[in-house]
């Protein structure tokens, strides 16, 4: 208990400290705020009173802590551009986001188990250099150029699947699977290579372990020994990579959903970005960070119920 | 006293020489790298040559030529603006290198700097730099990307900086572990015990057995920043157009993917063959320090 305490404690200065570039995107981007949502030609008296309102005003050390407490408690806002609150937006392109990185995530934990033990248990031989070799190419190969060559090919030139685009599930379940399919599956190229290596490393390193050679003694099937035995012990560890990733996995879906005209997050902040939008920049950042500490946050405290010497380390 | 510390000092001379003999031998005995690095070091020549092997300026418009495909005046065709392809392509590359060098450079130099001085001086100098390198390191380069775009504007060299400042916890977190793995080993107290002073055993003593490690990751951190830079240009966050970059024709390509996908391919084909030659040399470069691994 102490111990999820002390990490939550820790926590805390990362926050603000991460916070602080995105407060500060406001004041260090060029042109002032206020005189673009007045318009060039505004009184300098509609100028103050939305500097005002905008508490610019203020000093920035006030403007900063009013900013992050409003942010703690989920107020991010408005944006310039709408008026509708930060907040009701995120929440209405969020479910599209995480359906999109949850499928990836699943996708590639599918690929990669298979493939990281087959490659395990055949070191050395043809398929685990192939395999390797592949990892490489699914690291290596930006996923944004895979997104595109897999829209020329399924999209374009055969027609089997949807090149962009978006259905809800509750719309027509078929379809939402078909539109789907592709950007998820671009998503998960580069976090199954990831993931294969780990698998396969792992892997290699329970095999030569005395259970695994007494669950062979005792004339357990190959099959039973490898599953049963070895790649259980083995997935452990992974569910803290898995963790760690999510994060990545949400950053690689911005340009993904670029890619696939997906309403999510990602297009959200890219669209604020572009018309300069603030309050929807900085709530769509603040919102990655909050996932990304949250994420490392529960995969650190998972790690120490898994690992007791993690747990008890700097005690 | 001063004899010894002469003698010492010639000493040192030649280990050093001899470990940078072994690596160039191990460089060339080692038939992992023939292929990356030949791969390799072609592409950097064309990229780098690019204006020599190419009779086409990159940006000029040629009103007729538009989205000719694949023929002897234009190897690889023109794109909708009439402009040769190859032109692009290679001066693409030639940018997208630049961006990982300077990046790789720039990142490396302030990485290692903070990743020496956390590692040896250790104590609140390292618990202050740990927890900021820590927040660095836990956001994805995108994300860190897009706020750098965001704060100084869209630009190739913003990119690059951007790409830096991501690459510094990295090279510095590799630093400090291989700093306080090494410090205590004899032949670092050693050198204390003869009253060397900080600067010369950091920098004479202790860095030469540390940068293999750190070559590894800063080869790979070439890669990360082109990536990035392509991703951002991809998003129109990078260089900006008429710049030849390859994500700016990526995504200037998507218009046109029905009638010219030449477009998208050749862009894309040219910077994975980049990448993917970087990630194999170091991967051959990572075999071959790998004392575990020599052997």
């Amino acid at each position: 208990m102490t111990f999820i305490l002390r990490r939550l404690v820790q926590a805390i200065p990362v926050i603000i400290l991460a916070s602080i570039p995105i407060f500060l995107i406001l004041h260090a981007a060029p042109g002032d705020p206020a005189l673009m949502l007045a318009g060039e030609d505004a009184p300098d008296s509609v100028v103050a009173a939305i500097k005002r309102e905008l508490r610019l005003d203020q000093p920035l050390v006030i403007q900063y802590v009013t900013w992050l407490g409003d942010l703690v408690r989920g107020d991010m806002g408005k944006s310039f551009l709408s008026g509708a609150p930060v907040s009701l937006l995120i929440s209405q392109r969020l479910p599209a986001t995480i359906e999109l990185a949850l499928t990836a995530m699943t996708l590639s934990v599918l690929i990669a188990i298979p493939l990281g033990a087959l490659a395990a248990i055949h070191r050395g031989k043809l398929v685990d250099k192939l395999i390797t070799v592949g990892t490489t190419f699914g690291i290596a190969v930006p996923n944004f150029w895979i997104g595109i060559l897999l829209v020329l090919l399924f999209g374009l030139l055969f027609h089997l699947l949807p090149a962009g685009g978006r259905v809800s599930f509750q719309e027509d379940p078929f379809q939402a699977v078909r539109f789907l399919i592709l950007p998820s599956l671009t998503l998960a190229i580069a976090l199954s290579a990831n993931l294969i290596r780990f698998v396969r490393a792992s892997m290699l390193e329970v095999l030569p372990q005395d259970f695994v050679r007494t669950a062979r003694s005792k004339g357990l099937r190959p099959r039973v020994v490898i599953f049963r035995h070895a790649l259980r012990n083995s997935l452990i560890p992974m569910l803290t990579v898995l963790g760690v990733q999510f994060g990545r996995l949400l950053a690689g879906s911005i340009i993904i959903e670029s890619i696939f005209t997906w309403p999510g997050i990602g297009s959200l902040m890219l669209t604020a970005i572009r018309s300069r939008d603030f309050p929807v920049i900085q709530g769509t950042l603040a919102l990655f960070m909050f996932i990304v500490i949250f994420t490392n946050l529960l995969t650190d405290m998972l790690y120490g119920v898994i690992d007791p010497r993690i747990r008890l380390r700097g005690k | 006293m001063k004899i010894l510390s002469v003698k010492t000092e010639k000493k040192a001379e030649g280990t050093r020489r001899s470990g940078s003999q072994r690596l160039r031998r191990l460089l060339i005995r080692n038939r992992d790298f023939l292929l990356p690095g030949i791969t390799l070091l072609i592409l950097i020549l064309v990229a780098f040559l690019a204006p020599l092997l190419t009779p086409y300026d990159p940006t000029k418009q040629v009103y007729g030529d538009e989205l000719l495909g694949p023929s002897f005046q234009h190897w690889l065709g023109t794109d909708a603006l009439g402009r040769d392809l190859l032109s692009r392509t290679l001066f693409g590359m030639r940018l997208s290198l630049t961006i990982g060098l300077v990046a790789a450079t720039i990142g490396g130099i302030l990485g290692l700097s903070i990743g020496l001085a956390a590692g040896y001086y250790e104590g609140w100098l390292d618990d202050i730099l740990g927890r900021l390198l820590d927040t660095l390191l836990a956001f994805p380069a995108l994300i860190v990307g897009l706020t750098v775009a965001v704060i100084l504007g869209p630009s190739a060299l913003n990119a690059a900086i951007a790409a830096a400042i991501i690459n510094i916890p990295i090279i510095a977190r590799i630093t400090r572990a291989g700093i306080i793995g090494e410090k205590d080993r004899e032949y670092s107290q050693a050198a204390v015990a003869l009253g060397a002073g900080d600067g010369r055993v950091l920098l004479k003593h202790l860095l030469p057995n540390i940068t293999p490690a750190i070559l590894v990751q800063l080869t790979l951190t070439i890669a990360h920043s082109m990536i990035l830079e392509a991703g951002l240009s991809f998003l129109g966050l990078g260089a900006q157009p008429p710049e030849p970059s390859l994500g700016v024709m990526l995504q200037n390509a998507r218009s046109y993917m029905r009638d010219a996908p030449w477009l998208a391919v050749v862009p894309g084909a040219s910077l994975s063959l980049l990448l993917l030659a970087i990630s194999f040399f170091a991967d051959a470069l990572r075999d071959a320090t790998d004392p575990r691994k020599r052997g």
